[in-house]
């Protein structure tokens, strides 16, 4: 059976087509503002031409993430924690937890059998938006994505209480004209450190292989970040953005 | 009902609380009597002055949130601009915003009060109750102390402090009486005596069977009741016949396993009061098959249950008066009334056992599945202990879901959409799809 995921997330949108338990095409693109039905539908065609894959082979596809709504094509859908696991035993069956990373929502996952929640914790609103703070300041720095993965440590730092305060602490660093890089790796290690709150939620942890998903987790600073944080060593699998898209389909192939 | 597994059918008590709801906002609507504020004791004290009438701002705030949330908010801006910012509660900023607005949200005048009676906290938002009363014209204001200690239970302690409570509503009495020129009629005050502690014993019963699977009440039908007789004022007999009525009609339901929420098959529990202008979460949850069978807040307030060593259930041991005692002068009844403890009414929020580690007891004694807490910003469902609590419950196997808000009253901040996603998030992190899509 072939069967579709696609992950409405707030700032990016990724898709899979799968059979078997194998990905056969992925797409990912940006979620949109006013257009997000739109974009939702341009990012499935994507996968399917990535698939190569006509898009009435595809007997179910369901849909995850904030924006799972706007997938109107979508047969049903399920939330991100459940898609993760599902997503987790499949692409890194060897992982104990899941610690997703996202734009808006940072989540962690014990991985129970056979891809099921053993216990999860997500953030409170004032963890919210890490990923997005960190991708607009990078724009505003005028920093790319590469140079934003590899920032050196600094010993500057700004309040790590939430995106707002350490937003306002950037303001002060500019107007003072410390360097951009050095703002860039303050702000990602306070936000390394909001994450964290998330880890620690957990009752009962299982730190014996983490897993990573999320944009962040291709943010190779922030992991190192949050590894010194937590002092815990992080797995990236190869398709960590495309975990959750890959559990909704495999929900649709169950 | 899709995926029903119990039988089902409304709750015939319903009706007569509705009837004796709606007298006793007639009541409190005369202009004929003294209106009070607040409460010095749990139970309609009040009754055994004939021209007074006491209302509590938290039951008031409660409906405005529940009934019109948008005049809610206009009496919260009311409020806000004289000084009460949201980080009071909710309840005050509804009840005292309408004061200022001068008008109920049906277009009444407001029932402005004549004193003020708080009943003590230890919390420094409810010990504000009613101040804006006074802020409004210069009334009298009497109130206990509230008295706690830390530390191990102390008995002789214990003794103190209901002596100097009691102390406090005694001299209460009297100052109204000469204050206001009403008699206080004893008798009167040892019929509601009796009849409260009747009262208190069938809603222990009550409570405790709603442990039973399943469920012959949610919490959402127990909130039309549980005020009755305590912060609505009736005539002794007829809220004990009430209640006596309602435990025989529990118990019915109870023997012949008529549930509350047909489809029963995931049990939770809250902490605290919800969020009165979104009840609609018990129903959506009921799209799941799950039941909210209580809280802290609507099953404990009376009774401590525990499981003691050998297995049964009963309350929590406190120093508490004979209620048989002999009632022969008001100073009984005032003792009898201050009652089984010196930390009641409100218990979970305060003792050093019950609040941080008697959610354990209660998940076994209710035989629930998961919890939900509100991690609220401020009024009575305070935040603290709340994380350390649910870690907990973990521990034990139990699924604890947050959310956030300002408190139960106000709905700033409560996002109901982020709210109503955090519940899927729950319950199919639980293995449980709404069954409409079965």
């Amino acid at each position: 059976m072939i069967s579709a995921g696609i992950d409405i997330g707030f700032e990016a949108t990724k898709a899979v087509i799968m059979q078997d338990g194998k990905i056969l095409g992925r797409a990912v693109g940006f979620s949109g503002g006013r257009k997000r039905k739109e974009n939702a539908e341009k990012v499935f065609e994507a996968a399917l031409a990535d698939a190569g894959i006509a898009r009435e082979a595809v007997e179910k596809v369901f849909a995850t993430g904030k924006g799972m709504d706007d997938a109107v094509f979508a047969d049903d859908h399920y939330s991100v924690t459940v898609a993760l696991a599902r997503g987790a035993a499949a692409l890194c069956p060897e992982a104990t937890m899941l610690y997703s990373l996202g734009a808006d929502e940072t989540l962690a996952v014990v991985l129970g059998e056979g891809g099921k929640v053993a216990e999860y914790a997500i953030n409170e609103k004032c963890m919210a938006g890490i990923g997005s703070l960190l991708k607009y300041l990078a724009i505003r720095l005028g920093l790319s994505r590469e140079e934003m993965g590899s920032l050196e440590p600094t010993d500057i730092r700004v309040n790590d209480g939430c995106v707002v305060m350490a937003d306002q602490d950037v303001l002060s660093l500019l107007n003072n004209g410390v360097e951009a890089k050095k703002i860039a790796s303050a702000v990602t290690t306070a936000m390394a450190y909001r994450a964290a709150n998330v880890y620690n939620e957990i009752t009962l942890p299982a730190p014996e292989k983490v897993a990573l998903a999320g944009g962040l987790a291709g943010n190779g600073a922030f992991v190192r970040e949050l590894e010194k944080v937590l002092s815990l060593s992080f797995t990236v699998p190869e398709d960590y953005l495309y975990i959750c898209a890959a559990g909704a389909a495999l929900l649709a192939a169950d | 009902m899709k995926g029903q597994i119990w039988e089902t059918r409304p709750l015939e008590s319903w009706a007569r609380a509705k009837e004796l709801r709606a007298i006793w906002q007639k009541d409190i609507e005369r202009t004929d009597i003294v209106v009070g504020q607040g409460g010095m004791f749990v139970g309609d004290w009040q009754y055994a002055f004939p021209g007074i009438s006491v209302v509590e701002d938290n039951p008031v705030g409660a409906n405005m949130a529940n009934r019109n949330e948008a005049f809610a908010s206009e009496c919260r801006l009311a409020s806000e601009v004289r000084g009460w910012g949201r980080e009071i509660c909710g309840y005050h900023g509804n009840c005292w915003g309408a004061q200022w607005l001068g008008h109920q949200d049906d277009g009444s005048v407001f029932p402005y009060r004549k004193f003020t009676t708080p009943f003590p906290c230890v919390c420094d938002s409810h010990i504000k109750r009613g101040e804006q009363a006074r802020d409004n014209a210069p009334i009298p204001r009497w109130t206990a102390d509230f008295t706690m200690y830390l530390g191990d239970y102390d008995q002789e302690r214990e003794k103190e402090m209901l002596e100097h409570r009691s102390y406090c509503g005694l001299k209460m009495i009297n100052d109204i009486e000469r204050v206001f020129g009403q008699k206080f009629d004893d008798e009167k005050m040892f019929a509601l005596c009796r009849a409260r502690d009747n009262i208190k014993q069938y809603q222990e019963k009550i409570v405790l069977l709603m442990a039973a699977k399943p469920a012959p009440l949610s919490v959402k039908d127990w909130y039309s009741f549980y005020t009755m007789g305590g912060l609505t004022r009736f005539a002794p007999e007829i809220m004990e016949k009430f209640w006596k009525d309602f435990l025989d009609e529990v118990q019915w339901r109870v023997d012949n396993k008529i549930a509350a929420v047909g489809n029963e098959r995931y049990r939770w529990m809250e902490a605290h009061p919800p969020a009165w202008h979104f009840l609609k979460y018990y129903r959506y949850m009921e799209q799941y098959g799950a039941v909210c069978i209580g809280s802290q807040y609507t099953n404990y307030g009376n009774v401590q249950y525990e499981i003691k060593p050998d297995g049964t259930i009963a309350d929590r041991d406190y120093p508490r008066y004979d209620p048989n005692m002999e009632l022969d002068t008001r100073e009984d009844a005032v003792r009898f009334m201050v009652g089984a403890d010196a930390r009641a009414p409100h218990h979970f929020k305060i003792d050093e056992y019950t609040r941080p580690y008697a959610l354990n007891e209660f998940a076994k004694i209710y035989q629930v599945n998961g919890a939900l807490f509100g991690l609220w910003r401020g009024g009575v469902g305070c935040t603290l202990t709340r994380k350390e609590q649910a870690m907990r419950l973990r521990r034990e196997g139990y699924s604890v879901m947050f959310y956030e808000g300002s408190q139960p009253g106000d709905r700033t901040d409560l996002d109901e959409k982020r709210f109503i996603q955090a519940l899927d998030t729950w319950m199919e992190s639980q293995g449980l799809r709404k069954l409409t899509e079965d």
